[in-house]
């Protein structure tokens, strides 16, 4: 290795011509990091190329100053993604620091970041408005069967897109590229509309012809106006999740499906068998983006199910909500900003507690997801 | 499985309709049905009767409401379609510059990691708005100017004999740069992916013909990347335009929740067909300067 950083990098070059002749000797395994040349053959190129000591010493002073370069390089990055990361982190930290401290300190000008005393006080105070158990069971009996019911009928979507030729292909695609560009809540409008007169697809029109009058059943404010659109492809960012799985599926190789059809097994039974343990990042990248995105969801829970609690769903009346029940705005009470913010802080932390720990114990899992799963093939 | 009478190519072709059935199925009902339904509506009347919807046809006349009969849907519009032009360019810089930093090996990357993608994980829905929200007021000093001195620097720069405009949009960009930061999490987990699939023998090929570092990011790394680049530029220009904090779509739900259905279809039909016609614009354009194994 030494030997090797003492030949001119012109030389190098030379070293990696001769000996790329055999086999071993890749391209992709010489420059640096390139294991030893054998010794016979880096004497043989020095002895070519007169080596003096000026020249060494001249190498040194190059090698050196490009490990201060690199040094320094590294300090810079350092500081710049520390400070970026603080910007990131900012609103948590934030959130961290106004939700533990009483709230008189937040008008205190001697307190900025540290408050001088921590106080569960505020979390008391949001319980008294905020059904938290139940909420927290509604969301995760909600997100986490809309997720299952996402995963299903979006990775068969992807794949039988991805695998399979049919006429309207091309067409299926197109909706699903318009399904990511039209922003759902421009479509709510006739979303609402629809899930209050639902015709169990077109089964209520026709049977309508006979009675005169078609047979609707209303799923608003019931679970089921999130699971179905889920179960069938089309609940929060699908067309995402089936771009993302037909990607991922067009990059695996054939050849295990092939066999396992040889073996006998029908096309549902391979996908299950064979395909989705070989899909498994992409999976845990899908699941994870599905799991935060209902969970954070306060759009469709508030139009399709008033009256049900979830967690986010229950944030943008949290302020009418303290308002009433603990500034007792109707008995002329003056309202205390300082709290106000206090408690809006702690609601976000037990809101979005569960998914930074979930986070924090699959992060690293996630990440390498991400890499593995070629996204974006 | 065997289906007397089909070939194996119509069956082949079955299956893989079959797989995607349930897909049509939800798709037509709860995406297609709605959608050209919000068409229908921008160009039509609606009565409301006890257990229907009574429409007629009104043409234009809804479009020409949105534009020349409400005066706060027009600035409303063009500020969020301005507001795009700043977002777009710097949420792309910005993240293509940390994933290009966090998927090289150095210490401390998993915390990097973590600290970028945070925002994935939070940045999607009312707590994301309203944690923007409180950072943006801490920022421009509602209550806590003391986190951060940001105020300070308008005097600093005046000091330094800036224009007024200039200052002031600096200071925007400045107010605005927990938003941004905290739109770019998937875009840097995008990038990364895509920085992943780059070969590593491209960038031995370029060590080995002495280019330095910034050819070979505009040369191997950029180039590589650009197809990523579409897929951020449509992703950040949706998301910033269904952002329900968005100026526009506040006024769209205000309507809606006024019962002023066809004004507001009329609205989120002008939105729709402008974000179409910018995506379409920018994937024509982009398209064809991208890299592509296959064409």
């Amino acid at each position: 290795m030494k030997e090797m950083h003492r030949i001119p990098s012109k030389l190098r070059f030379c070293v990696f011509l001769t000996s790329s002749k055999s086999k071993f000797w890749s391209a992709r395994c010489l420059p640096k990091t390139a294991q030893k040349p054998q010794k016979g053959m880096v004497i043989k190129m020095r002895s070519l190329l007169f080596h003096t000591d000026a020249e060494t010493r001249r190498q040194n002073t190059k090698k050196r100053a490009n490990l201060i370069g690199k040094r320094l390089g590294g300090i810079y990055r350092m500081l710049m993604l520390i400070c970026l990361s603080v910007v990131t982190l900012f609103p948590v930290l934030y959130m961290f620091s106004v939700a533990f401290r009483p709230s008189e300190q937040l008008s205190d000008p001697t307190v900025v970041w540290i408050p001088k005393s921590l106080t569960l006080y505020n979390f008391k105070r949001l319980l008294d408005v905020f059904d938290y158990p139940l909420a927290m069971l509604n969301t995760t009996k909600i997100t986490l069967v809309s997720t299952f019911c996402t995963l299903v009928s979006c990775s068969l979507a992807g794949y039988g897109l991805a695998r399979y030729k049919f006429k309207g292909k091309a067409l299926l695609f197109g909706l699903v590229v318009l399904m990511i560009i039209v922003p759902p809540q421009n479509i709510l409008i006739s979303s609402y509309v629809g899930f209050k007169y639902f015709d169990f697809f077109g089964i209520g029109q026709l049977v309508g012809l006979f009675t005169g009058e078609p047979l609707t059943y209303s799923l608003l404010g019931k679970e089921i106006s999130m699971y179905l659109p889920a179960a069938l492809g089309a609940g929060i960012r699908s067309g995402l999740f089936i771009l993302i799985f037909s990607r991922f599926f067009s990059n695996l190789p054939k050849e295990l499906e092939d066999a396992a059809a040889i073996d006998g097994c029908n096309p549902l039974k391979t996908y299950v068998r064979v395909v989705i343990p070989a899909a498994v990042p992409v999976f845990v990248i899908v699941s994870l983006l599905c799991v935060v995105w209902y969970w954070n969801d306060y759009y469709f829970t508030n139009t399709f199910m008033r009256s049900s609690m979830t967690l986010a769903g229950q944030l943008p009346q949290l302020k009418a909500k303290i308002d009433v029940t603990i500034h007792n705005i109707s008995s002329g009470a003056a309202i205390d900003n300082d709290l106000l913010t206090a408690l809006t802080q702690a609601a976000y932390i037990i809101v979005i507690g569960p998914l930074v720990i979930l986070y924090v114990f699959l992060q690293r899992y996630f990440t390498e997801s991400i890499e593995r799963s070629g996204i974006v093939g | 499985m065997k289906r007397p009478g089909l070939t194996y190519e119509r069956r082949k072709a079955l299956t893989g309709f079959l797989f995607t059935l349930p897909f049509v199925i939800g798709a037509i009902t709860f995406f297609l049905r709605p959608f050209i339904n919000t068409l229908l509506y921008s160009f039509s009347t609606l009565e409301f009767q006890e257990n229907s919807v009574k429409m007629s046809m009104a043409g234009f006349q809804n479009y020409i409401d949105a534009f020349v009969g409400n005066s706060e849907f027009l600035p409303a519009f063009l500020n969020a379609l301005t507001d795009m032009l700043y977002e777009v360019p710097f949420i792309l810089v910005f993240s293509l510059g940390i994933a290009v930093v966090l998927s090289s090996d150095f210490h401390g990357r998993t915390f990097f990691r973590a600290a970028f993608f945070l925002p994935v994980i939070i940045s999607s829905g009312q707590v994301a708005a309203a944690v923007e929200g409180s950072a943006t007021a801490a920022l421009s000093g509602d209550q806590s100017v003391m986190m951060f001195q940001a105020l300070s620097m308008e005097p600093m720069l005046i000091s330094l004999g800036m224009s007024e405009g200039l200052i002031s949009t600096i200071m925007g960009v400045v107010n605005n740069i927990f938003e941004l930061t905290w739109k770019s999490g998937v875009q840097i987990l995008v990038f990364i992916a895509g920085l992943k699939g780059i070969p590593g023998y491209l960038y031995e090929v370029t060590e080995l013909e002495g280019a330095n570092k910034w050819e070979t990011f505009w040369l191997v790394t950029f180039r590589m990347i650009s197809p990523m680049i579409i897929v951020n530029v449509v992703y950040t220009v949706v998301d910033s335009f269904s952002d329900a904090g968005n100026p526009v779509m506040k006024h769209i739900s205000k309507l809606t929740q006024n019962l002023d259905i066809e004004l507001g279809s009329a609205m989120a039909s002008i939105y729709f067909i402008t974000v179409f016609i910018i995506v379409a614009f920018v994937f024509w354009l982009l398209s064809r300067k991208t890299f592509s194994y296959s064409e």
